[in-house]
């Protein structure tokens, strides 16, 4: 439910011609499609303009790391996140939006941690 | 202050010639200077204004106007000359609009709002604070152009009206349009209640627009919210690769916007 509602507020808020993000163009995110990552938390930088997170992800045997670009600390501190939202060695199940260039990242959209809890960017309610 | 240039010392004749401060040469105002009317300087009678201090968080989504749905193109209604301008593909940095008026009411993160007799002081944390005299100065004929304009307001039955003009005319209005140096802003910051404040925004520009348009912002107070520090240096790496280190060496730098 909580991943749903992720999805469509990211969504909504992509679809903004320009505004929403326009400080830091996500044109380079492939936003028709999602996809899932099954990963162990390297590094969490809860910083700005934008937070990342890096996870490595087992791909056949491979240990490969991916960049995953979130929203600002302005925006995410007023939605309860912060710089412990998570730790090195977390087990995530994440959903991004691609990079178009196939690189290994994407835009954050939400992530499920082993407990079964879900976070997701979505709008604070006023 | 009235000057008798008679008087004038030798000393100021010399600091005058050296500095090239007209200011000594015969009171001449500077565009920097503070005007009033005649009657001098006079703190608006704010005594019975909500007490607007502290953060604000905006409603819904940084669009435009929250009213339109983002999905519908928000211009106000240029004439002929004005129109082909806006089709124009613009070289203002993208995100310009969030740092001018009146885009800047439109700002990315929350609003802090100081208010104290003479002035209302509007702190976005990513970008330039914007101020409103309340101290009855008025616009001057050589107000020099900036992107906030110059601001001044007067508090009337617990609404503040500001009248804000002198925006520098390479500035672009949210979306990307055009406006001449004709621009006005008129704002009515109201409280719709305790924890709702409007900034009712009209901008009037007759070289530009056939005719005035108002939109407006929501604020939401946030007494448990405190301002957050925005560097936007702070890591402004490339996407992807590890730890940071762009993938493919790379890709062009964008104009930093924020």
């Amino acid at each position: 439910m909580l991943v749903v509602a992720g999805l469509v507020t990211l969504g909504a808020m992509t679809s903004v011609s320009g505004p929403a993000l326009a400080h830091h163009s996500f044109a380079n995110f492939d936003k028709s499609r999602t996809i899932k990552l099954k990963g162990t938390v390297k590094e969490w930088q809860f910083t700005n303009p934008h937070s990342w997170l890096q996870l490595i992800v087992n791909e056949g045997g491979q240990q490969v790391e991916y960049s995953i670009e979130g929203a600002s600390v302005n925006t995410l501190v007023r939605r309860g996140w912060g710089a412990k939202t998570f730790k090195p060695g977390d087990k995530l199940d994440i959903v991004v939006y691609p990079l178009k260039s196939g690189h290994n990242g994407g835009a954050f959209l939400s992530a499920t941690f082993e407990n079964g809890k879900t976070i997701s960017s979505g709008i604070t309610p006023n | 202050m009235k000057r008798d240039n008679r008087t004038v010392s030798l000393w100021s004749a010399l600091a005058s010639a050296a500095l090239g401060l007209s200011m000594f040469a015969g009171g001449v105002a500077t565009a920097q200077t503070a005007h009033y009317p005649a009657t001098g300087p006079k703190p608006s009678k704010w005594a019975g204004a909500p007490d607007w201090s502290g953060i604000w968080e905006r409603d819904g989504d940084n669009v435009w106007d929250n009213r339109i749905p983002p999905t519908l193109p928000q211009t106000p209604p240029y004439n002929a000359a004005y129109q082909k301008k806006a089709d124009e593909p613009s070289d203002a940095p993208r995100g310009a609009a969030f740092h001018t008026m009146p885009g800047m009411m439109n700002m990315l993160f929350p609003m802090d709002l100081q208010i104290s007799p003479s002035q209302v002081t509007i702190l976005s944390e990513n970008g330039s604070p914007r101020r409103i005299y309340t101290d009855g100065r008025v616009h001057a004929d050589d107000t020099l152009p900036s992107s906030a304009g110059h601001s001044v307001g007067r508090w009337v039955k617990g609404e503040l009206l500001v009248d804000t003009c002198c925006v520098r005319n390479d500035t672009r209005l949210p979306g990307g349009g055009p406006h001449s140096e004709s621009m006005v802003i008129k704002e009515r910051f109201y409280l719709r209640d305790h924890k709702t404040l409007v900034d009712e925004i009209t901008v009037e520009d007759p070289e530009a627009f056939t005719k005035p348009w108002t939109t407006e912002k929501i604020w939401y107070r946030r007494p448990d919210w405190e301002s957050v520090e925005y560097d936007r240096e702070e890591n402004d790496r490339d996407a992807p690769g590890a730890a940071g280190a762009p993938a493919d060496g790379g890709r062009p730098r964008p104009v930093p916007e924020y």
